[in-house]
């Protein structure tokens, strides 16, 4: 190959490799803006995802303190407080008040227990009563009771919630578990 | 070492490497210019009127502006080693006026020192082809002819690749005790060729090279963007499943604002009914049989200093008021009743205040007072 046809090839090919690493080059400042981008989308989608966890947390704590107030049966309202298998005590429902949270509306359904205890199963129980975060002790009144065995009569005044559950199934319906 | 003159090449040049060349010019051929400003090769090849691959063989003079020669054609230019052409009097040592530069067995290349009427010096250089005839014979002849006159000048004697006639005219000329030597012996005088390029073969692989690392470095990194852009999106979608996995799975998804609905359900857990009842019956068992116990955690019975105090009622936090009905001996006076009470508070830190309320004959209704563990 002549000199000329040398330097006219070289400078052919150096074009070429400029040109390309130009091109090139344009395409992944393009793909680190699409980059920088896509990182900050992530970003805020982390930000909303520790967001919804956090929603999703909280709703999940309302759904486990709150009963289904347009379907919910005694059985429910039992086990709700835990006194499903519980003979001593009896339940008396009280008054229904309405509560406006933000957007959602919470029914406060007050209720009264009566039982006849030994006073330190009494006292026991009481403490559980208590340590239950569903509902909400008012107050209680505790009564000698003449009787021999150290029995006391209690009447505990208590509160707790209500919502109406969008979505959810009410719970006297009993299916076969599949 | 190759050889051209106006006729063509005569000693060809190397295939491979570096050339040295020789330009014999003719006496008419060589033109002087003084009217050329900034002399280059590009200025003087449109001054003489050279094109195409032409290039022109000049030399600026010291004060007589550019001095042309000839001109080379491609088969000179186009070489892809570096070529430096020199006139034949560069090839010279000093103090001598003539020279036979014998080339290949063949060439002759004859010089000599001129001087004008005008004392000017030039030099007037001759080619000779002996191809016909014997080199040894010719050059010797020419020679003799020349010391014949007489006239008192330095020969320059040089072969190149003469193989066979380099004995031949040592031995000739020894008899006119002309030194014979070796043309690669002669060292270039200090001036600039008359042509040359260079050899910018490295220089040029160089810039391919580095154009070359610069479009894979380019190709890399774009081939690097690329994978990382994959890897953020895939990322970016997996958050986004995540999230509607979650939205999917979350109960209650209407609720926008469950603090709120948290507020209103979460009771603040001071202290247990447990306590409460237990020292609220220690104390009150000090002042006779208790008939009943009644504690609140209702935090709508709070009081304000000043107003009177209800039983059974949380005052405020860190401090809760309960109340016990006591039946107490016929034969107890108020008074045993306050010795019982300052008793107690001395005795119990936490007990702030007993006050005796709404009290029958025989029952008594005590409100106390309690500071709670560890809150002032």
């Amino acid at each position: 190959m002549t000199r000329s046809g040398f330097r006219r090839l070289w400078l052919l090919v150096l074009v070429i490799l400029m040109g390309a690493s130009y091109i090139v080059y344009n395409k992944t400042t393009d793909k680190q803006f699409q980059i920088e981008s896509q990182i900050l989308t992530k970003e805020n989608l982390l930000r909303e995802r520790k967001a919804s966890k956090a929603l999703a947390e909280k709703l999940k704590q309302v759904d486990e303190l709150t009963l289904h107030e347009s379907d919910a049966t005694l059985l429910d309202i039992l086990r709700f407080i835990s006194l499903e298998e519980e003979r001593s005590f009896t339940f008396t429902a009280g008054t229904k008040l309405l509560q406006q949270a933000g957007d959602v509306q919470v029914y406060e359904r007050s209720f009264m227990l009566k039982a006849t205890l030994p006073y330190a199963y009494m006292q026991r129980r009481l403490d559980e009563l208590y340590d239950n975060e569903r509902i909400t002790l008012q107050s209680v009144k505790l009564e000698h009771v003449d009787k021999p065995g150290g029995l006391v009569k209690a009447e505990i005044s208590a509160k707790m919630f209500a919502l109406n559950k969008q979505g959810q199934e009410a719970s006297n319906v009993i299916r076969r578990k599949r | 070492m190759f050889l051209i003159s106006p006729a063509g090449i005569h000693v060809p040049l190397p295939e491979k490497g570096d050339a040295i060349g020789m330009f014999v010019p003719s006496k008419s051929a060589i033109r002087h210019y003084t009217d050329i400003q900034n002399p280059s090769r590009g200025t003087v090849k449109s001054k003489v009127g050279l094109e195409g691959s032409e290039q022109p063989l000049w030399r600026t003079l010291d004060d007589r502006g550019v001095e042309f020669y000839g001109s080379v054609n491609e088969e000179v230019t186009e070489r892809r080693s570096s070529v430096s052409v020199y006139l034949p009097k560069d090839f010279l040592p000093e103090g001598f006026s003539v020279f036979y530069y014998i080339f290949n067995d063949r060439w002759v290349v004859y010089g000599e020192r001129v001087v004008s009427d005008e004392g000017a010096s030039s030099w007037v250089y001759t080619k000779f082809d002996t191809k016909d005839e014997n080199l040894a014979d010719f050059l010797i002849g020419v020679i003799s002819d020349r010391l014949v006159k007489g006239v008192r000048e330095k020969i320059c004697v040089a072969v190149d690749a003469c193989p066979e006639s380099e004995d031949l005219i040592k031995e000739g000329l020894g008899h006119f005790e002309i030194e014979v030597v070796p043309f690669s012996s002669l060292k270039i005088a200090k001036v600039k060729p008359v042509y040359q390029h260079k050899d910018f073969g490295l220089m040029m692989l160089l810039g391919f090279f580095c154009g070359f690392v610069l479009m894979a470095a380019t190709v890399g990194l774009y081939a690097k963007s690329f994978f990382e852009l994959n890897s953020v999106k895939d990322e970016v979608s997996a958050v986004r499943v995540q999230i509607q996995q979650m939205q999917r799975q979350m109960v209650l998804g209407y609720i926008s604002d469950p603090k709120a609905i948290l507020k209103i359900i979460k009771q603040e857990k001071i202290i247990s009914p447990s306590s409460l009842i237990h020292e609220t019956a220690t104390i009150s068992s000090m002042f006779g049989d208790i008939k009943s116990l009644d504690i609140s955690y209702d935090e709508a019975g709070f009081v304000r200093d000043g107003e009177d105090i209800k039983p059974g009622m949380l005052k405020r936090i860190g401090e809760v008021t309960t109340l016990s009905t006591v039946k107490i001996n016929d034969s107890q006076l108020l008074i045993d009743q306050e010795k019982v009470a300052e008793s107690i508070l001395k005795s119990k830190d936490y007990v702030s205040q007993i006050t005796r309320v709404n009290s029958d004959d025989d029952v008594i209704k005590l409100a106390i007072k309690m500071q709670l563990k560890g809150k002032k």
